[in-house]
Formats: structure tokens, sequence, C-alpha cells
């Protein structure tokens, strides 16, 4: 029940984190991303200690479905081009994770430090009762 | 906050170091690669120019700075066909629907032509920026731009046009910005009138610097005068075939430049002229023809245009309609300038190829002391003006240069600027600094209707010096040789020139009525290869880089045509007939003993023997031929390779007419051994090290068979240069000198033909697509066609179909 429960929390929260990175997205250059994943961490810390996991959950996902979509509506004409700047195997699709691991890592980083930086006002309940 | 745990402190501190760098460093560009958050974040960067089905949308529109309504139809192929209902909209719509396909291109060959590469690409194009300002470009385009708007009718045009580009940028987000500079991490500037004089500048320098006067220079001075003339005469001593007929006749000259008393012979002797400047690859190049009506299958005259230039993407040409109530035409127009530039209305056609009549000549200046405040002229001291550039270099401060000017125009080189080994300082005098108002030229051609209309609209023409190939559905053909060309001296010009003396400067321009021009020639046809203009009868004196094969062989098949339809005119277009390949394998074959060579070695003397003379694709024989000529003229004129000295062997033609005169000379001894080699001997050795250098690229290339066109290896290269924007391997024959002139990098830009005035019988196909970004499925498509010769049907839409969409269809008010 209690791991039911942990999930559906973890999942909720990494929900909220990709609705905050596309409303900031929508409004700001890249780092908006950034700004989206400290707010959300600082606002759903109470949700548990996944803050990272859920913010490079969402920021991954994010960014490389979007990423992914494009790709595919564009039937990979501009991917397969980009692809050989880089010094990567010739797959274009490499592309799409690589983009999610960007916005990923840094999301995750920046919603902990928003969750981190929440729990300094919080009393530790066990200590005082 | 009192319980709050250093622990907790360190935890915290060590993310938000983490977030804080990562975003520092996602925020910064990363060796050549732009800022990576920003270029890979889905919203924002590359992703965004992944154009989808949804990327063109029809519908209604509202752009500021219209005065009417306008409807821009896409057609199959996204070529805009637009009409407005005033010519203000017309040039407004063409500048806002070109940015937005080719926005970036425009933005960066105005860039180049201002000497403002540097800028966003850095050191490394520091002395390309550098020698553009020292030319003069920037400051021509100035002079050209205040010119052009002192016309109320390009005045008009040009800013109605600019509007539009602007209006476009306007709208644009970042996310939105073109491809590339996302990828150099730039944004688009406004657009102005003298970013178009700009451009039409950067065609100008593309193709007036057909001139050697510093390598002419050195070899009058190794080899003498005599033996100069006979390797680089002005005329050929025969098989000339101008482009005006020889017979026709001219009218005397109006003035006769006087020569100088006495030939400054010292420059010749002096010094050694070195400046290691970039030229343009001498192959570039175009044909044009028109059949009058009565060799034609309709009985209406067919006009034919196919520019060589660099191969790029995007494109050099975009394809559009442009209608109004004053006029309905179709064509190229080039991206950051109004108007169409090579195409055809409802009652004319015309094309063009380039002059080559060299404009550019170069003056030896002496400056009265270390101060460059005074130079000598006829033993008095005449005062320079001096400009400061300041060049802005991406990612490191400002450089700055002074350009001295005299009264010939700006000091190109000098100790400060590819010095080579001389302390000469050579100003720069070229009819690309003189202003003319070409725009209008075009913007009258577009509109014309008759010959004496395109006669008019000629005569604002000035630089670069085109031949003009002109049809009309009523029946007249028609070529002019159009540009401000200077009323020389004999052989003024072809060296440097001695600043020091007014006698050798230009004395004046060669009238305008002058200009080489034929009209309904009695053999029915008129063209032009970059040969030529005329024979010697020609009262002026001039001299410039010029072809000898192409000429030919148009003229030889236009000769054997009757009843031509469009589609003879197509095969003449990719004809691969290699001419200077039958003028001069004989002669290699006749000297090569082949009973010396191994079995082996002589397996491609059967190729050669059996050979049609077709640098067509797949063929073995051509290989052969065009690496065992590169290797002899390499070997003969190894006299022309010297250290710190500036040289250019002499021209293919000039080559095989030199060895049937003169079989044994003194050049095909070869310096560097210490035997005597004779035609015999240079011709085994280059046939040996051609097939040294195919085993070597088979050897290199194993998945490839041996086939003139991998061997060749025409590739269409992007404008960044960039591998990955690019289109490489093409199946494709032709080269340089053959009349399908595509060679490795340069070819048929364009290829057109057209029937004035009949409906349905137009064609036309470049290599590239209409869209500039890479990301597009409209960016390349039109390469598979001209690879295989074959051309899109045109037609030019009604009025009346204005607005029944095609593809997408845009109908935009202000």
């Amino acid at each position: 029940m209690q791991k039911d429960k942990r999930q559906s929390a973890f999942l909720l929260r990494t929900g909220i984190i990709v609705a905050a990175i596309v409303l900031h997205q929508i409004f700001l250059p890249w780092w908006g991303l950034v700004i989206a994943c400290l707010l959300a961490g600082y606002l759903t810390a109470p949700m548990g200690r996944s803050a990272f996991l859920a913010a490079f959950s969402a920021a991954f996902l994010t960014w490389s479905l979007y990423a992914l979509y494009l790709d595919l509506q564009n039937d990979e004409i501009l991917s397969s081009r980009m692809i050989q700047l880089f010094p990567l195997p010739d797959v274009p699709l490499l592309l799409v994770p690589i983009t999610g691991l960007l916005g990923g890592v840094v999301g995750g980083f920046a919603c902990k430090s928003g969750d981190l930086f929440r729990r300094f006002f919080w009393k530790e309940k066990a200590r005082y009762y | 906050m009192k319980q709050t745990s250093p622990a907790k402190i360190f935890l915290f501190s060590i993310n938000l170091l983490i977030t804080v760098v990562l975003t520092i460093v996602l925020q910064q560009p990363q060796g050549s690669l732009p800022p990576p958050g920003k270029f890979f974040d889905p919203f924002g960067g590359f992703w965004q120019n992944a154009e989808g089905p949804l990327h063109f949308k029809s519908g209604e529109m509202h752009i500021q700075g219209l005065k009417g309504a306008v409807y821009v139809n896409f057609d199959e192929r996204m070529v805009p066909r637009i009409f407005a209902e005033n010519t203000h909209d017309l040039y407004f719509m063409q500048g806002y629907i070109c940015a937005r396909f080719r926005l970036w291109q425009m933005d960066m060959q105005s860039r180049a032509a201002a000497g403002r590469l540097s800028e966003v690409a850095g050191e490394k194009t520091l002395q390309t920026d550098q020698l553009t300002r020292r030319l003069g470009l920037p400051d021509a385009a100035k002079r050209s731009a205040a010119f052009m708007m002192s016309d109320p009718a390009s005045k008009e045009i040009l800013e109605a046009y600019a509007a539009g580009v602007n209006a476009r940028i306007n709208e644009l987000l970042p996310a939105e910005y073109p491809l590339e500079f996302k990828l150099l991490n730039y944004q688009p500037e406004p657009w102005s009138p003298y970013k178009t004089a700009l451009l039409l500048k950067y065609m100008a320098n593309l193709l007036t610097s057909y001139e050697n006067d510093f390598e002419n220079t050195n070899a009058v001075n190794r080899f003498g005068e005599n033996v100069f003339q006979t390797l680089f005469p002005v005329f050929p001593d025969t098989l000339l075939d101008p482009v005006i007929p020889i017979g026709t006749a001219f009218s005397k000259p109006v003035l006769s430049p006087l020569a100088p008393v006495t030939l400054p012979d010292s420059i010749r002797t002096t010094a050694m002229y070195a400046p290691s400047a970039e030229r343009p690859e001498p192959d570039l190049g175009s044909n044009n023809w028109a059949v009058a009506g009565s060799r034609t299958q309709s009985g209406k005259p067919i006009l034919s245009n196919d520019p060589h230039l660099p191969l790029n993407l995007p494109s050099i040409w975009f394809e559009v309609q442009l209608n109004s109530p004053e006029q309905n035409v179709y064509g190229v127009s080039i991206p950051g300038a109004p108007c169409v530039i090579s195409g055809f209305n409802d009652s004319i056609a015309w094309g063009i190829t380039n002059a080559a009549m060299d404009v550019k000549d170069w003056y030896d200046i002496q400056f009265r002391d270390a101060s460059r405040n005074e130079y000598l002229s006829d033993g008095k001291w005449l005062k320079t003006k001096k400009v400061l550039e300041r060049i802005v270099v991406k990612g490191r401060p400002p450089v700055y240069d002074t350009i001295v000017y005299t009264h010939y125009g700006p000091l190109t080189y000098d100790a400060w600027f590819h010095h080579g080994n001389t302390s000469a300082n050579l100003a720069l005098r070229w009819t690309a600094h003189e202003p003319g108002n070409e725009l209008l030229t075009f913007h009258q051609l577009n509109r014309a209707e008759n010959y004496k209309d395109y006669t008019e609209a000629l005569s604002h023409y000035v630089c670069p010096g085109q031949n003009f190939v002109f049809a009309s559905a009523s029946g007249d053909i028609a070529i002019r040789q159009q540009g401000l060309f200077v009323n020389r001296y004999p052989d003024q010009g072809r060296f440097i020139l001695d600043g020091t003396r007014s006698s050798t400067a230009w004395q004046g321009f060669i009238p305008d009525s002058a200009n080489p021009a034929v009209l309904n020639p009695p053999r029915a046809w008129v063209s032009s290869a970059n040969q030529h203009p005329t024979d010697s009868t020609w009262p002026y004196h001039y001299h410039g880089i010029y072809e000898y094969y192409r000429n030919r062989r148009i003229n030889s098949l236009l000769a054997g045509l009757n009843k031509a339809r469009p589609e003879d005119m197509m095969q003449i277009q990719n004809d691969n007939f290699n001419l200077y390949a039958r003028e001069s394998l004989p002669m290699l074959l006749r000297n090569l003993d082949i009973q010396s060579l191994s079995k082996d070695d002589r397996q491609a003397v059967g190729y050669l023997l059996k050979w049609d003379y077709l640098n067509a694709p797949g063929q073995v024989a051509p290989v052969y031929f065009e690496a065992w000529w590169k290797h002899f003229t390499e070997l003969l004129w190894d006299e022309f390779q010297a250290d710190g000295e500036v040289l250019v062997k002499p021209g293919t033609f000039q080559t095989i007419r030199y060895l049937q005169h003169f079989p044994e000379n003194q050049f095909t001894d070869i310096k560097a051994t210490t035997e005597k080699e004779n035609l015999q001997a240079i011709c085994r050795m280059s046939y040996l090290a051609a097939i040294q250098e195919v085993r070597h690229w088979q050897s290199e290339n194993q998945s490839k068979p041996l086939a003139w066109a991998w061997f060749k290896n025409t590739n269409i290269q992007h404008l960044t240069r960039q591998k990955a924007f690019s289109v490489g391997n093409l199946f494709i024959g032709g080269n340089s000198g053959i009349v399908n002139a595509c060679s490795n990098k340069n070819g048929p830009s364009w290829r057109m033909i057209v029937s004035p005035g009949t409906q349905g019988a137009a064609y036309g196909v470049y290599p590239g697509g209409q869209s500039g970004n890479p990301g597009s499925r409209y960016y390349d498509n039109f390469i598979n066609t001209w690879v295989n010769g074959k051309y899109f049907k045109i037609r030019m839409l009604r009025k009346d179909e204005q607005a029944k969409r095609i593809l997408y269809l845009i109908y935009a008010k202000g």
C-alpha cells in the first residue's frame, strides 16, 4: 500500500513539474526550465524525497518527447543532417535522448535545490514530541 | 532555521552550485558549437526548424505596411505567385516572402559584401573582411544605394522591398529564427536599401574578377614580351567565334584613347608582385542563346539560359512570379534584391551570361613618406583620403584597418596587407566603384514588351557586365554585351600600371551605344558563352579571360537545328561533349609511346582510343583524359610554378594552339630534372602520373565503380561549408569548358528554356530548393531533377487564378 502511495505521489509530482516546465518555456528562453524546476522543487517538497528523479523524469520526458514529435512530423529530415555535426554514430534518433538528458540533468539539480531549500524551514517533528 | 544542520546547508549548496554551473555551461558556446541549452531546447532551439506539414498554413493575415490586398499562391514546388494591386505591394511582398524562405542567406551574403563576416564567424574570416573593405565594396555599395535612391522608381522598389523584409523580421520570435542564426548564435538585423546594394556588389565582385594583372606582370618579367604575347594573345589566331557574329559591321569610335608616349616598362621589370589574394574560380561562366522562329517548330523564338555559378545551398536563386496591373513576370531572383534577374513575361524573355571583359586595374602608387598623406602624380604631390575601418571580431577585440584612398580608388595591397615580397602599394580602379542603377534595368526588363523596351532597360546597367540575350513573342531575337567598359589603349591594364603618371589613367568609357549588340542576325540565332564579344574589327581595345569551347560547341549544335523544340534546347544545355579533349587527346596519344608501356599501364589507352569524347557521368575514359591533361599541363607549364610569385598557366586553348605551332619548345623541359625532356617525355610521364592518381583514387573509393561522376565529385556546398547541410556525390557529367559546365564546385545554377508568348512552353530547374532551411523538404528537392537533366514545366498563373489555392494560399492585407 505504502509503495503504491509513494508511486502515485511520484507520478503526480512529475506531472506537476512537466506542467511547470511547459508553462515557463512558453514565455521564457530555455532556462525557463531551470526556474520551473527550482520553483516546482520548492512547492512540491512535501511530496517526498524524490525531487531529483521526479524533475529529471519530467524534464527528460518534456524535452525528449517534444523533440521526438518534432522529429517525426519532419520525417527526420533535420535530425539526419544535425547528427553529422556531432562526433556520434549516424543515427538521427540519438539526438532525442541527448536532448532529454540535457534538460533532465539540469532540471533534476534545479528541482533538488528548490526541494532542499524548502526543507530549511521545516521543524523536524520527531525531536519536539 | 536554527535547527538547520551544516550537512543540510552543504547538500543544498552543492545542488545549487551544480545547477548554476550547469546553467552557465549550457548557456555558453562550446567550441564551434552554440550554447547547448539554447540549441537543444526543443521549445526554442534547432528542433523548432524541423518543418512539418503544419509549418505552412493557408489563410488570411495582416501585415502592416501593405497598401492593398495581396494574394500569394504557392505552387507544388513552393514557388510563390505574388498578385498585388500596386507596385509597392508587389515588391513589399517579394521582400516579405523571400525573407520567409531565405533570411539567413540574405543576411550572410550582404554581410560578406560589407566585410562583416567576422562579427559572427570570428577570426577565421578576418582577412576576407579586410580584403572586402580594401576592395572598397561597402563604400561602393553606399554610393550605389544613394544613386539608386535618387531615382523615384528604384527608390520606391528598394524601400518597399526592405519594408517587406523587415515586416518578416519583426514578426519572428527567436524560436523561429532560421537554423543558421541559432548555429552561429546571432540575431537577424533590419534590412535596408543599402543591404540590397551590398548584394548587387557581392555579385559584381564575383563576376568581374577576371583579370590577371599581377600574374601577367610576373609572366612578362619572367618570359619576356614575345613569349608572353604568344602564350596569352589578346585574340586567338583562329577559331574565335565571338558573341557578335564575324562580319557584323560596327560604327566608328567616338574617341580613341591615347597611349602614353613611352610605355611604363619600368613597372614591368622592377617588382615581383605576389599578393596571395583569393581569386574566384576560373571555371565560372554561363551559356545563353535565342533561336529565331524560322528555325523552331512553333514558329516562335526559343530562348535558353544557364548561368554557371558556385553551387551552393541555399541556392543563389529564388524562383518567383510577380504580378501587378503593370506587369506579369516569372523567373529567378537573387535573395535580398527585388525583381526577376533571369526570366520571362507575357511578351519577352531574357537571360544573362558574364561578359568577362577586364574592368579592374591596379596602379602602383608612390607615397611621399611613411605617413602616406601624399602620393606622386606627374611630378606633383596629391593628397590621399584615409578611412579608419573598425572590424568587429567575435571572441576578440575589434581590429582597426586604415584604408588609403587615391583618385584611382582604395589602396588594396600594401605593407600591411598581403604584402608578398614587394614594397609596392597597389590602388584599385574598378567599374564596380562607379554608381549604377542595375536594379532599374531588371525592373524595366520585368515589364518590357519589345526590343525597344529592352534596349532602354539595359541603358542603366553598369556592372557586372553581362551578355543580355533577348527574344520576343513578336519574333525578335537579340543579344547585347552591356555594362560600363573602359575605353583602353592597346594592352592598357593587362599589367600593373604606373600610378605616378596620369597618362596611364583611364581616359573614358566606351559609349553605351557602341556596346556590342546584334538584332535578328541572318543566321537566325544569337548566343553567348563567355567568349570574346567581338572580333578585332570592333573599334575598341579590350581584353579579358575568355571561353573557347562552349561557344563553338553551342554554335555548331544550333547551326544544325531545324524545327527546333524546347526538348532540343534541353539536350544542348545538358550536352557533355568534350571539345577540348577532341582537340588535344589525339596529340597526346600521338606522342605517347604505347609499346613501351606495361600491359597494365596500357589499359587506359584502350579506353581513350574507344572514347566518343562524351564526359558522361558513367564513363571511364574522361577520368583518364582529365587526369592526364591535368598532369600534362602541370609538367608542361612547370615554369609557371614559382615560390613567392603568382603566375597563371596559359589556358587550355592557348596550350593546344601553342603545341600545334611549336611542338618543340623551351617549356617541355622540366626544370627540376637534369635531363632535357621533350614533348614525348612529358606525355609519357604525365600519362603514368595520371594512371597512378586514378589507381590511388580507386584504392580510396573501393565502394564506387570507376566513373567520371564519382571521380569529379560534384557537390553542392552549404554557405557555411558544413558538410551536414551540403549535398555531395552527384551522378552528373560535364566539366568546365563543356556546355554542361558542371565541375567539382561550380555549375549551371539555373537552367531555363522559354518560348515567349507561347502558352505552356517554359521550363526551368535549379540545383537546390525554394527553402533555405536544411530542416525543410523544400531545401534540396530540385537537385535530383537537375542532376538527371530534367526540367520542371512552368506555367504562368493567370490573374483570375490568384485565389485558387494550389499548395498554400496567403491572403494579406495592411
